[in-house]
């Protein structure tokens, strides 16, 4: 039995959708009785004391799987901190990682130009053992913020939920995964025609989003004329 | 021209005050009008991803509040140069320019269109700064290079600079003035 250590980077939380896929990763886990902890790391890097409980549950774990958002193209601070905090500890030499990156734009493909590069990097230099990683392209379709469980968001979730049972049994059984990606809709909806559509109903979502607050989506509020 | 200049230090470290100060000198050259803001001395605390600042406040961040954050966005979209200071992380930036970095959402629409393919989101402004991304580091490692130059070839696809450059130095690098120079030239034409 090995000891897996799930930690979640997205900075909303337990009500993420990088959160929703650790509980879902974790569930999974457990079902083949393996030992497993969650960490939501935007807890833990509030304190130095949290922080060291961080650190010794890391040094505790065999693997380390990593889920969290793509920012910018990259990882979001709260990530970006740990790592830091992780590269001046000795002893995390062969751990397995693995991170689980979601994007909320349609295509994987934008986490792993640069996102997935860093995280292997990262792992390289301080001596983790590589063992796959998963890019979830249109994230916001697994609706984390919305407190569902994958299992309850239906067809949108299927294929993210089939590369967690995949990367539960390759974690289990010590094996390696691989460098997968999935979109959570259908990948002909990226063509042109429909990709135009889809843009349109998301931009016509915000607007009303905001119109039912009173707000302007277009605002510019730092713009020179409107801050004198 | 204003250029704001983001150095992304971490607490402790001046090992970028070299790299800002030529930086200076040769914008000043140029007639850029500079501000400098070592970011770790600053009170900036992260985004939470709340989205406020794209469906309740449009273009203001309204989920964290008494911080310097919302100034140093108003410095930004007015500057028509934006540079990044950093020691490399891997490949990517140190925490605290990821720290503001986040908090630039609200520059953006949260609409999105379509460039080349890709999803990406609307301009808010109609116009952003060019972007001058700069990474020191004691190695010169080609696939860590490669690394940082495709993530803010990625940042510029979402961002809208004018124009854009980056680099990556060594913290011993004798060149850095000749490099820096070349860059200011670069973007001030």
């Amino acid at each position: 039995m090995t000891r897996t250590l799930l930690l979640v980077g997205s900075p909303r939380g337990r009500l993420s959708t990088s959160s929703s896929i650790a509980q879902y990763l974790s569930d999974s886990l457990k079902e083949k009785s393996q030992e497993v902890e969650i960490l939501w790391i935007i807890e833990q890097l509030v304190l130095k004391e949290r922080i060291d409980e961080m650190l010794q549950i890391i040094q505790k774990s065999d693997t380390l799987v990593l889920v969290a958002p793509l920012y910018d193209d990259c990882q979001p601070y709260n990530v970006t901190k740990t790592m830091e905090i992780m590269s001046r500890q000795e002893n995390l030499s062969g751990k397995r990682f693995i991170p689980i990156i979601n994007s909320g734009f349609p295509e994987a493909d934008q986490i792993s130009h640069a996102a997935i590069p860093i995280y292997k990097l990262f792992a390289k230099k301080i001596g983790l053992e590589w063992v796959g990683s998963l890019s979830i392209g249109g994230g916001e379709g697994l609706q984390g913020t919305s407190g569902k469980k994958l299992d309850e968001v239906g067809g949108a979730a299927k294929k993210t939920i089939n590369e967690l049972h995949d990367i539960s049994t390759a974690l289990s059984k010590k094996q390696v995964y691989k460098d997968a990606k999935v979109l959570t809709f259908p990948k002909f909806l990226l063509n042109l025609t429909l990709g135009r559509v889809m843009v349109w109903m998301n931009n016509r979502g915000w607007k009303m989003m905001a119109k039912k607050k009173g707000v302007d989506v277009d605002a510019k509020p730092y713009a020179r004329a409107a801050i004198g | 021209m204003k250029a704001t200049i983001l150095n992304g230090s971490l607490s402790g470290q001046t090992n970028l005050d070299s790299l800002q100060n030529s930086l200076i000198i040769e914008l000043h050259k140029k007639g850029w009008e500079t501000e400098a803001i070592t970011l770790n001395k600053m009170n900036i605390k992260p985004c939470i991803g709340c989205f406020r600042c794209w469906h309740s406040t449009p273009g203001i961040c309204s989920g964290i509040k008494g911080d310097d954050a919302e100034e140093i966005t108003k410095k930004t979209i007015n500057s028509q140069l934006l540079v990044f200071l950093t020691p490399l992380t891997y490949g990517g930036y140190s925490s605290e320019i990821k720290k503001i970095y986040g908090r630039f959402l609200g520059l953006l629409q949260p609409g999105t269109q379509i460039i080349e393919g890709e999803v990406h989101h609307l301009k808010r402004y109609d116009t952003y700064p060019s972007f001058i991304a700069i990474a020191m580091t004691n190695e010169l490692v080609e696939k860590e290079i490669k690394i940082f130059k495709t993530l803010v070839d990625r940042n510029s696809k979402n961002f809208y600079p004018p124009k854009y450059f980056s680099e990556v130095l060594t913290y011993s690098d004798v060149t850095m003035n000749e490099k820096v120079k070349k860059i200011i030239l670069e973007v001030s034409q």
